[in-house]
């Protein structure tokens, strides 16, 4: 009953939206559908396109180069091409703005050999191109962990007797490692492109309508929250068709991983050169991970000091939702989780594939479906007092408490990915030893489950803390009154040109993300080495 | 007397049919084996007697008392029937000494201290007591699960398939301590095991089991050589299987000697309206001065004894014979025979 009530709870932000996009403004609505809506679709259509094509160009090669050369500090160039995940992407292209932009280190240089404006508006990110770059390079890494994971644990065995066959490089490559990790393939393209569609920092701050940007508009351009639900429900059609089209693609292909830890001398499979390998990957750790660094630390000026009293506070307010946010998303998920495998309830599997709508939906969608039934509680709520004459304003609008439920909609399933995981490998004859050793259900899931979990859960929680301290629209729309956190303040001076100011906090979220994932590398590299 | 009472117990899993109709008890101080290939319903067995499970139809008695039945269950652990598995379930991310005082939640410390530490020695892994499972070696695992589950003082013990991890030459010594113990402590065992050598040497009674349904409930000896039909006779060691025909008489003829066949005999009716099948094992057909002449055929070669394949001619299929301990040369005449109580059979 409990979890049926919960399951609707989650799901109610998704359906308010499908129900609310059916009563709009007419003229606003009008104004959306015959100017604009176009070039949102077209825009976040292309943008997908064009981040799908660079990010599996650059994912794929690099987890082909990891994996299948004998490159020198394999350990090092595969954490650093890992580390984007920890920069926002705004960030980045708060970064790669200032560095196009006219004025900034290649406009200079470009002055410096004569060359004319033309070459610098080339090379602007402030338009589609540009913004396929940033969000490639922020998003890669997704493509670039689970297929290097695919390729090590699933394609190399194969790819080994291949090897001994005579089969060419470029052979093994079309004909064996990709369709072998195709189910990788598939979920890591489904990952970048709900990433894609998510985002708003990025295309807003270029200038890019997308399908996000618009629903920003049309609440606080045009001041109408059923047209801005009425585009969430087309961007959340888009997504669903997404996640149908992967389970329809992953239909009965599980990837079987053989033997974990087993590793070839792979260089003794094709004595291939690494130059170009190496040439490439530093490339890409360059454009990806050090030029946004460096750029963030130079313009760390000591401007940017002048605002470190609300630094600190937005540090302090960063730190608490993320914290809070991931331990709540945690204990939901893994108490889910625990029912659906203690007490085999199959609506449970419904719940966990449902929530899955919750991460594909964009943040601005969510908070959109978030805000109007947390007014909607609050007048109820507000009108019960009235009657004992009292007037208690709005509890749940702009309290941490409707934040953290958004946060809570929006990251379900990514805590769930790694605890279901988890749970799995623990051998259902465990639960039997113990129930039958008289232990109950709470002794069960405290004493046996989550200690043998805790990594699956710390990875889980790394993960979503990272996500809540990155994450943009939802907290820019349901934080509660001046309050801000790091990645607010960062889009707000970002948003007013103070870039120097900006790079603050964004290095700020940088640094606090890098160490979780780190601690995430490690973790993986601990169960990888067991 | 019995302990543990099934009756007409049956599970029904979407539509699927796990178990049917099983019927027996487990009397006190008694080992029984539940026999069978996978997928049988071994396990599900196993598990509705340990209260993992409801069954779909049927009654569970312990002691006289209903504990299962579709309506009612007693919970796992309230039945005082300990269930076992193979060593790799004991719980990893605690000691040795905290799996074996796993089950002892409800005893203050003092009193679990000194049960605990009492098995710690009789089981000799007092200088374990502080390690986690993964340093342990197969046979000491083995040991703290035996702990683990004899500290709560169980009525009756279930193990699911307990060695089947184990390797051959730790197997042996393993469940013959494990079962010696099990003795001593006047426990009674439902073990469960694919395992026929395994099955054949701890038990009291062998439980055949396939698709679910009770084929023969027996002990090892009379299982072996007086199998119900063809399946028990093959579970339960090598055969030499062929079809015969029956003469106008209703007298079927084997390679050593005509036979009759029981069943047709008990309904009066002709064999040859049936079809009959021959099986005889290996070991039971022996080299002798008289008898059939055969060709050897093949030969192999298994340390303590040889095994041939031998051509009767045209007539009969070629046969397997084991245990001898004489070596023949390939194309070497010989002559075989079997005794007539030896040779089964049975009926399609």
């Amino acid at each position: 009953m409990g979890t049926l009530f919960f399951a609707i709870i989650v799901s109610t932000p998704i359906l308010v939206i499908f129900f609310s996009s059916f009563k709009v403004n007419n003229e606003v609505w009008a104004h959306i559908y015959n100017y604009l809506i176009a070039s949102y679709v077209l825009n976040s259509l292309f943008l997908v396109i064009g981040v799908l094509a660079l990010t599996l160009f650059i994912g794929v090669l690099a987890a082909w180069f990891l994996v299948f050369y004998d490159l020198p500090f394999k350990k090092l160039i595969s954490t650093l091409l890992v580390l984007p995940i920890a920069i926002p992407s705004y960030a980045v292209a708060y970064c790669y703005a200032a560095i196009t932009d006219k004025g900034g280190s290649i406009d200079s240089v470009l002055s410096g050999i004569n060359l004319g404006e033309s070459y610098l508006s080339m090379l602007n990110v402030r338009s589609l191109m540009g913004c396929i770059f940033v969000l490639s390079l922020t998003l890669f890494p997704y493509i670039f962990l689970i297929l290097k994971y695919s390729f090590q644990y699933n394609a190399l065995k194969i790819i080994e007797s291949a090897a001994n066959l005579g089969v060419s490089k470029i052979k093994l490559f079309f004909n064996f490692a990709l369709p072998i990790s195709r189910p990788a393939l598939v979920a890591s393209i489904t990952l970048v492109i709900m990433e894609t569609l998510a985002d708003f920092g990025v295309a807003s701050y270029l200038g890019i309508n997308t399908l996000s940007v618009g629903i920003y508009k049309a609440w606080f351009g045009f001041d109408d929250l059923q047209s801005s639900a009425r585009l969430s429900a087309v961007l959340l059609i888009f997504t669903l068709s997404v996640i149908l089209i992967e389970k329809y693609l992953r239909r009965n292909k599980k990837e079987n991983y053989t033997t974990l830890g087993q590793h070839t001398d792979v260089n003794s499979l094709f004595n291939s050169k690494i130059t170009f390998p190496v040439f490439f990957l530093f490339i890409i750790i360059f454009l990806s991970l050090i030029v946004p660094i460096l750029w963030l630390i130079t313009n760390v000026s000591l401007e940017s000091f002048n605002s470190v009293n609300t630094v600190f506070y937005a540090t302090f307010n960063s730190f608490k939702v993320a914290f809070i946010g991931a331990f709540v998303i945690i204990s939901f998920a893994t108490f889910i989780i625990f029912t659906k495998r203690v007490f085999k309830i199959n609506i449970l599997s419904f719940i966990i594939n449902f929530s899955k709508i919750g991460y594909a939906a964009p943040g601005i969608v969510i908070a959109i479906g978030v805000i109007s039934p947390s007014i909607f509680l609050d007048k109820q709520i507000s009108q019960f007092f009235s009657y004992f004459g009292k007037d208690i304003g709005l509890i749940l609008s702009g309290s941490i408490t409707i934040l953290i439920f958004a946060y809570l909609v929006r990251f379900l399933s990514v805590a769930f990915n790694p605890i279901e995981s988890g749970l799995e490998k623990v051998s259902e004859k465990i639960d039997y030893s113990a129930l039958n050793l008289g232990a109950n259900k709470q002794t069960l899931l405290f004493k046996i489950h989550l200690p043998m979990i805790i990594s699956s859960c710390l990875i889980a929680f790394l993960l979503i803390f990272i996500d809540i301290l990155k994450e943009l629209p939802i907290t820019l729309i349901l934080r509660p009154f001046n309050y801000n956190t790091l990645s607010v303040l960062t889009y707000e001076y970002a948003s007013s040109e103070q870039l120097a100011q900006a790079a603050l906090p964004a290095l700020l979220i940088t640094i606090i993300g890098l160490f979780p994932l780190l601690f995430i590398y490690k973790i993986l590299n601990y169960k990888e080495g067991n | 007397m019995s302990i543990i009472n099934l009756e007409k117990v049956s599970l029904t899993l979407n539509n699927l049919s796990i178990i049917k109709d099983i019927t027996f008890s487990l009397n006190k101080k008694e080992v029984v084996s539940i026999l069978g290939p996978s997928g049988a319903g071994k396990s599900s067995i196993l598990r509705i007697i340990a209260g993992l499970i409801k069954p779909s139809e049927g009654y569970v008695y312990f002691s006289n008392k209903l504990i299962s039945s579709n309506k009612s269950i007693v919970p796992t652990g309230q039945r005082n029937i300990a269930l076992m598995f193979q060593e790799d379930v004991l719980f990893p991310h605690l000691t040795v000494f905290k799996n074996i005082a796993f089950g002892l939640e409800r005893t203050s410390f003092k009193e679990k201290e000194k049960k605990v530490l009492h098995y710690l020695k009789e089981f000799s892994l007092l200088e374990k007591k502080n390690n986690f499972p993964n340093s342990l070696s197969g046979g000491e695992k083995q040991r703290v699960a035996l702990a683990r589950v004899l500290i709560t003082k169980p009525k009756a013990l279930l193990m699911d398939e307990p060695f089947s991890n184990l390797d051959i030459n730790l197997k042996k010594e393993i469940c013959n301590y494990t079962l010696e113990t099990l003795k001593k402590n006047n426990i009674p065992v439902i073990f469960v095991t694919h395992d026929v050598e395994e099955a054949m040497s701890v038990s009291d009674r062998i439980i055949v089991i396939k698709k679910g349904k009770i084929l023969q409930i027996d002990s090892p000896k009379k299982l072996y050589n007086s199998p119900i039909n063809k399946c028990v006779a093959n579970m339960l060691g090598s055969t030499n299987q062929f079809e015969i025909e029956a003469d106008a008489k209703g007298k079927l003829f084997t390679p050593f000697g005509s036979v009759s066949c029981n069943k047709c005999r008990s309904i009066n009716k002709f064999c040859q309206q049936k079809k009959h099948f021959c099986i005889i094992r290996p070991e039971n057909i022996i080299i002798s001065k008289k008898g059939v002449k055969a060709k050897v055929i093949n030969k192999y070669f298994l340390g303590a004894s040889w095994a041939y394949q031998l051509d009767l001619g045209a007539k009969f299929p070629i046969l397997n014979i084991t245990n001898c301990k004489r070596e023949l040369k390939k194309n070497q005449y010989i002559r075989v025979n079997a005794s007539k109580k030896d040779i089964f059979i049975f009926q399609e």
